[in-house]
């Protein structure tokens, strides 16, 4: 029997992935060259490619100050979301009258554009007292609904009789969370890490409402404020970009298996 | 459970060779960061120019170059500055006669980093 050729199908794929990766390849190529994008012809390999518009973006402006601010909300915004995700999930594998009332809200709210809800969620956050604090910036991003749903899938694929057992031995439900549901749900940790991490990493509106000083910005506030001082270093701009980047494509990258994995993971089941 | 799979695993791999690289690289700029620029100045024909004016201007955020110092060149023509503190300079030699060279860009890897110039700043021939 004659096998199928792959060839034809691989080729298509490299293609169409090239093609996807053509803006970052532009963004990469500016960013270690000081071409005009505007350029016409375009030069598709760089010229006289360097390095020294990263430099001057870690110099020019208080780069290292605004990626501790992104690495500490993040880091508080991934941290919370595993332990209130994690315990959200956990909560709706469970019966208790009115689940199916509290999975409708949830999903309901996952209607609500975040814009609809910046004047009430500004509100809270000031009488809380945690305005233009790193805590303030993480407000609006420790806990997301789409992974209480990734864990609750996760937990359910868990079989019941391991959670017995451990009942049995005298595990109480938060040690039955931590120390079984949890190790046996990395995937599910894995994409509630990257999504969470990016999502905060990325943000710009809140940021741009809760911060009152310049010490406080997050690197996308950075980035427009470098946007609106330096006119003429397209090289740098694009650098900028690139630096901001970085991060979330490697956590993505170390992370992307077990990310695949947890977001297919209830594909299958019923 | 030993710790042995988790320092070996790629998250704490990864991570702790971007550590180590940016604790390298900050020990060598640390230690190369002297603020020292040296260079030579030439007339139009290649030869040292002493008595020349160098005008050394760094690199800011809301104006392009701002000027930072003025040093003379000496016999040999060769100038020395040691209190720079920018990572981009931009340089510009004036003879003694008056003539003026074009202005030099320098850029460096880290701020006050010690360079010298590879090339001499070049002055023009003076037009009568």
């Amino acid at each position: 029997m004659q096998r199928p050729r792959i060839w034809p199908r691989h080729a298509a794929m490299v293609a169409v992935s090239a093609a996807m990766l053509v803006p970052f390849y532009w963004v990469a190529k500016t960013a270690v060259t000081n071409e005009n994008i505007y350029a016409y012809p375009p030069s598709f390999l760089p010229e006289d490619p360097h390095l020294f518009n990263f430099v001057d973006v870690w110099y020019l402006i208080p780069f290292s100050g605004y990626f501790w601010n992104s690495a500490i909300v993040s880091g508080i915004a991934v941290g919370s979301n595993i332990v209130l995700n994690a315990a959200a999930g956990f909560a709706l594998t469970k019966n208790f009258p009115g689940r199916r009332w509290v999975v409708l809200l949830l999903l309901s709210c996952m209607l609500i554009p975040f814009q609809a809800t910046i004047i009430p969620a500004y509100l809270i956050t000031a009488k809380l007292g945690i305005l233009n604090t790193h805590l303030g910036l993480a407000a609006p991003l420790l806990t997301n609904i789409v992974c209480i749903f990734v864990y609750k899938s996760a937990f359910e694929a868990v079989p019941p009789s391991l959670l017995q057992a451990a009942r049995i031995d005298g595990l109480g439900e938060l040690r039955i969370l931590f120390r079984i549901l949890l190790p046996l749900s990395k995937p599910a940790i894995a994409t509630n890490v990257i999504l969470s991490f990016i999502w905060s990493w990325n943000a710009f509106l809140w940021p741009l409402l809760v911060t009152r000083d310049a010490a406080m910005a997050t690197l996308p506030l950075g980035l427009a404020r470098f946007l609106s001082y330096v006119e003429d270093t397209t090289g740098a701009l694009y650098a900028f970009v690139c630096m901001v980047l970085i991060p979330g494509l490697v956590i993505f990258l170390l992370a992307q298996k077990e990310f695949v994995r947890g977001l297919t993971s209830g594909a299958t089941k019923g | 459970m030993t710790l042995r799979p988790i320092l070996t695993s790629r998250f704490a791999l990864v991570p702790g060779a971007i550590a180590a690289a940016a604790f390298v690289w900050s020990i060598y700029a640390d230690l190369n960061a002297g603020g020292l620029v040296t260079g030579v100045v030439t007339d139009a024909l290649g030869q040292p120019a002493p008595g020349a004016i160098v005008t050394i201007g760094e690199r800011n955020i809301t104006s392009n170059f701002v000027e930072r110092a003025r040093v003379t060149t000496d016999a040999a023509g060769r100038f020395r500055f040691e209190e720079n503190a920018s990572h981009m300079l931009r340089l510009q030699a004036t003879g003694a006669d008056g003539a003026r060279g074009e202005p030099t860009i320098v850029r460096l890897w880290f701020r006050a980093q010690n360079v010298e110039l590879a090339e001499p700043l070049r002055l023009r021939s003076r037009t009568p």
